[in-house]
């Protein structure tokens, strides 16, 4: 100990000197926006191919599971035909209309221990991945991308107490907002369901397809318990999650290709409702 | 330090003036710059300590920064630069046991060892300091021109300076 401290001392000078060189790069890059960006996106790159050699790894020691999962997929998937070839169209059969379009990924890194969670996916730009596109798992939603670089792209969770996905009951067909209280990762909140609405534990929750971003019917999860507080205007309701976001592994980004022109439509609508 | 303070206060603002003022907007050729302000960190006395000359050092790219709107890309050169500058003081101007090594000035030594000295630090500087503000690799050859311009720009006036408004210190 004694040791560490005469180096330290004995070299104090050079790290003074290169205590204050980052303190004037930090200057930099907070108050430089182009350089800021240039350091975020190296930054961005960087950590996206150390998450992608620790994936590699992780991959070859999860084979197995990895194995069951595609396989209840697969089960899934024709139990899902089938049902498609008896009845009307579920609410998987986006990818055959021409709106939408998927792009398969992996997640690379992803968080669940914070309040704000965000996983990282290794599509980026170069795939056709960008902000504010749609993420779906193999069960349901996961989340919404945040920003791309060239290789790979960061999305926010569901586990976001910021983020709210616009959704509604499957049997009734009410809107309501599906937000994360930040407390437990394999349950989430709905909100603005009002008193007259009649549910029941096992309903199933899914997006409505308002805001572009998902298609209608992607499953969020299932009501698991619900409260109504005598002098309130809305249920508290407490939802399973679809999604098992300690296991998150493939996951497909989905881009609506008319949400351009739905958004512009819809603004430019205001505008005018206001004028007149 | 009985040359006091309030004279290097004073050296301090004449450069801070003269670059904000004089040579802020200059360019010769268009591509060469003159950064004067470095000359007030070439006769800042090195006895002074390593320690308080880089805090010197920091706090005065800081002003500097303050009227480019550059936020810290001066701090870092310039810190840089005393930094060499106390370093190569050793290799080139090596101290006498019996005279503090506060002369690196023109007069004290000489055109050549000035030049040997503060060619280094100069050209060092503006590297940093181009690399910085562009933020890409590709200065040595898309910039390599404006590099030279401004280092060769920058000792002339270092020099000028130096010869009409820097005394030869006397030892004590």
């Amino acid at each position: 100990m004694a040791r560490l401290f005469k180096f330290l001392y004995g070299n104090r000078v050079l790290f003074y000197f290169l205590f204050l060189e980052i303190i004037a790069y930090q200057l930099v890059v907070t108050y430089n926006d182009y350089q800021g960006a240039k350091f975020f996106k190296l930054q961005n790159q960087l950590a996206g191919s150390v998450y992608s050699i620790k994936e590699s790894f992780d991959m070859y020691i999860g084979l197995s599971e990895e194995n069951r999962r595609l396989s209840a997929e697969n089960s899934q998937l024709r139990q899902q035909i089938a049902n498609n070839l008896k009845d009307t169209p579920s609410g998987h059969d986006f990818i055959s209309r021409d709106i939408y379009e998927v792009v398969p990924g992996r997640v690379v890194n992803n968080s669940v221990v914070n309040s704000r969670n965000y996983l990282t996916i290794n599509k980026g730009a170069r795939d056709g991945v960008f902000r504010d596109m749609g993420v779906t798992g193999v069960e349901g939603v996961v989340g919404k991308i945040k920003s791309a670089s060239d290789n790979y792209s960061v999305a926010i969770s569901l586990l976001h107490i910021d983020y709210s996905v616009s959704s509604e009951i499957k049997n009734s067909g009410t809107l309501c907002t599906t937000q994360w209280d930040g407390m437990d990762i394999t349950h989430s909140t709905v909100k603005f369901v009002p008193r007259h609405v009649n549910i029941q534990v096992g309903d199933t929750i899914q997006t409505s397809g308002f805001n572009a971003i998902y298609p209608k019917g992607l499953i969020i999860g299932w009501i698991s318990s619900f409260n109504l507080k005598p002098n309130s205007t809305f249920y508290d309701i407490k939802i399973r999650l679809a999604t098992d976001f300690s296991k998150l592994d493939y996951i497909s980004v989905i881009q609506n290709k008319r949400k351009e022109e739905k958004d512009s439509l819809e603004s430019k609508s205001y505008i005018l409702q206001l004028d007149e | 330090m009985n040359k006091s303070i309030v004279y290097y206060i004073i050296q301090l603002f004449i450069h801070l003036i003269l670059q904000v003022i004089f040579f802020k907007e200059l360019a010769f050729f268009g591509k060469g710059m003159v950064f004067i302000y470095l000359n007030f960190l070439f006769i800042i006395p090195l006895k002074w300590g390593k320690i308080s000359i880089l805090s010197i050092g920091f706090v005065y790219g800081l002003l500097i920064d303050a009227f480019y709107h550059t936020g810290g890309i001066f701090t870092f050169s310039s810190t840089l630069s005393i930094y060499l500058r106390s370093i190569l003081n050793n290799i080139i101007n090596p101290p006498d046991e019996f005279e503090l090594y506060e002369q690196s000035s023109l007069r004290d030594l000489g055109l050549i060892k000035f030049l040997l000295l503060y060619f280094p630090i100069v050209f060092v500087h503006n590297i940093s300091l181009f690399w910085l503000d562009s933020a890409n690799y590709t200065i040595f050859i898309n910039g390599w021109l404006k590099l030279l311009l401004t280092t060769i720009f920058t000792l002339l006036f270092v020099i000028f300076y130096q010869l009409f408004f820097i005394r030869k210190v006397k030892n004590v």
